[in-house]
C-alpha cells in the first residue's frame, strides 16, 4: 500500500531505477511526497506546483558514481551554489541531492538531517522497487531548518508554504509532531513560532489557503494550529 | 512638480519593447493592443522610472524583472472575482497556444483552470482574475507571446514562492532570448 500520489510515483520511478544499486542508502523528501497524506478537505491548500516539481534526496553515499546510470534515466546534474547537488529530469522534476549528513549531531542542522535519513517510511514505486521517504513530521523540521539556512524572507519561502500546507492539510499533524524527538520538536517550535509571530504570517496563509480569500476568518483557524505547533513541549 | 506613477499596462509596454526591438510607436501600439497615445505616455513613464535605458527605447531587462518580482504583486495586486469563463492565466506555458494543467505541463487544453481572464469567447472555467490591463484578452490572438508573458506575471501575483520563481525564470528566458 503506497501513500505516494500516482503522478509522483511515475516521476520518481526512472530515478529510483537508476539509483537501484544505492537505493537503500537514499531517502526522498519534499512536499510532493506528502501530498497523499493530506486528509483535510477544508480548508483547502493550494496544491498547484510549477511545472518543475522539486524533490529532495538525502544520500548517505556519493551519487556521482551512478552519474552515467542517472544520465541514462534522463536525470542530469546541474551546477548548484550551496552544498547540495541539483539533478533535473525531463524538465518536470528537480532532484536536490544532499550529501551525507554530519553524524556528530553537534548542530540542529546535522541532527535534523540525521533524523531525515533515520525516521522514514517505505513506499513501493513499482512491483519490484520501493523507496524510503522521510517521515512527515521530520520533514516539517527539515523545512524549518531549510528556511532558516536559506535566509529567505517568510513571504518568499517555499519551505514555509510547504509547512503551512501540511499543518493545514493533515489532521494528525500536531499529534505526530508531539511524538518527535525533543531536538526536532525544538526546531519545529522555533521555526513555526518565529513565523507565527511575524507580520508576514497572515499574508502567506492568505496565499496558500484557498478559502482564505473568500473567508478571511479561516486565517485565524490556521494561525491557531500553527500556534499549537509553536508550543510543542521541548523536553 | 508631480510624482510619476506607473500604470499596470506600462508593464505590458516594457515587455513588448523588449521583445520587439526597433519597432515603431505604431507597431508597438498595435502589438500591445493599446492606442498610440497610451503607448507614448507609457514609454515616458517607463523612462522616468528607469525601466527603459536612458534616451533609448530599449527595455532595461534586469530592473524590469526585479520590478515584476518584487513590485508588481504589491503595486498591482491580483483582483479575484467569482467563477467565470475565459482564457486561462497564471500558468507557465511551454508554448503560448498550449495550456498547462497542474502539476506539470500536459499539453492538453483543460476545460478548467485555476484562474482565467473573464472573456465571453473563452472556453475554460476558473476563478476570474482581472488582467493587468483591460485589453489583455485581445492579445490572445493578436500577440500570443505577450499574452503568455502576462500569464507569467499573473502567476507572480497569485502564485506560491516556487511558482513565482518559475514564472520569473520563464520571463527572464523570454526577455533575454529576445534581447540577445
Amino acid at each position: 500500500m503506497t501513500t505516494l500520489r500516482a503522478d509522483v510515483r511515475s516521476l520518481l520511478a526512472p530515478t529510483a531505477e537508476a539509483l537501484r544499486p544505492v537505493l537503500n542508502r537514499v531517502v526522498f523528501s519534499g512536499l510532493p511526497t506528502c501530498w497523499g497524506l493530506l486528509d483535510v478537505a477544508t480548508p483547502r491548500v493550494r496544491m498547484v506546483q510549477p511545472p518543475v516539481v522539486q524533490i529532495d534526496l538525502h544520500a548517505t553515499t556519493a551519487l556521482d558514481r551512478l552519474g552515467s546510470e542517472l544520465a541514462a534515466s534522463g536525470v542530469t546534474r546541474r551546477p548548484q551554489r550551496d552544498s547540495s547537488e541539483a539533478w533535473s529530469s525531463d524538465a518536470r522534476m528537480r532532484l536536490c541531492a544532499w550529501g551525507p549528513p554530519d553524524m556528530s549531531g553537534a548542530s540542529d542542522e546535522s541532527a535534523v538531517r540525521e533524523y531525515a535519513v533515520l525516521l522514514t517510511r517505505s513506499e513501493p514505486i513499482s512491483d519490484t522497487l520501493s523507496i524510503r521517504v522521510t517521515a512527515l513530521p521530520v520533514q516539517l523540521a527539515l523545512w524549518c531548518m531549510m528556511h532558516a539556512r536559506s535566509k529567505r524572507a517568510a513571504v518568499d519561502s517555499p519551505w514555509i508554504e510547504d509547512l503551512i500546507a501540511v499543518v493545514v492539510g493533515r489532521n494528525d499533524c500536531i499529534a505526530e509532531l508531539r511524538a518527535l524527538p525533543s531536538e526536532l520538536r525544538a526546531v519545529v517550535a522555533d521555526g513555526v513560532g518565529a513565523f507565527a509571530a511575524s507580520q508576514a504570517c497572515r499574508w502567506v496563509i492568505g496565499r496558500i489557503v484557498v478559502e482564505a480569500r473568500t473567508t478571511p476568518h479561516i486565517i485565524d483557524v490556521v494561525l491557531k494550529r500553527l500556534e499549537s505547533a509553536a508550543q510543542l513541549p521541548r523536553s | 512638480m508631480k510624482q510619476t506613477t506607473l500604470r499596470p499596462s506600462d508593464v505590458v509596454t516594457a515587455l513588448e519593447i523588449a521583445v520587439s526591438p526597433g519597432a515603431t510607436l505604431a507597431e508597438l501600439a498595435l502589438s500591445s493592443a493599446k492606442s498610440i497615445g497610451e503607448t507614448h505616455n507609457a514609454i515616458r513613464r517607463l523612462a522616468q522610472s528607469g525601466l527603459l535605458l536612458p534616451d533609448q527605447r530599449i527595455t532595461a531587462v534586469d530592473p524590469v524583472l526585479q520590478f515584476i518580482r518584487w513590485g508588481v504583486p504589491y503595486a498591482f495586486p491580483a483582483i479575484l472575482g467569482g467563477p467565470a469563463v475565459g482564457y486561462p492565466t497564471a500558468i507557465i506555458r511551454a508554448d503560448p497556444r498550449v495550456v498547462s494543467s497542474a502539476p506539470g505541463v500536459t499539453g492538453d487544453a483543460p476545460d478548467k483552470a485555476e484562474y482565467v481572464w473573464p472573456w465571453a469567447e473563452g472556453s475554460v472555467g476558473g476563478t476570474a482574475l482581472t488582467p493587468l490591463f483591460p485589453a489583455a484578452v485581445r492579445l490572445v490572438d493578436r500577440n500570443p507571446r505577450l499574452a503568455s508573458m502576462l500569464s507569467h506575471i499573473d502567476l507572480v501575483r497569485v502564485g506560491s514562492a516556487r511558482e513565482r520563481d518559475a514564472a520569473i525564470d520563464a520571463l527572464a528566458q523570454a526577455l533575454r532570448a529576445a534581447t540577445t
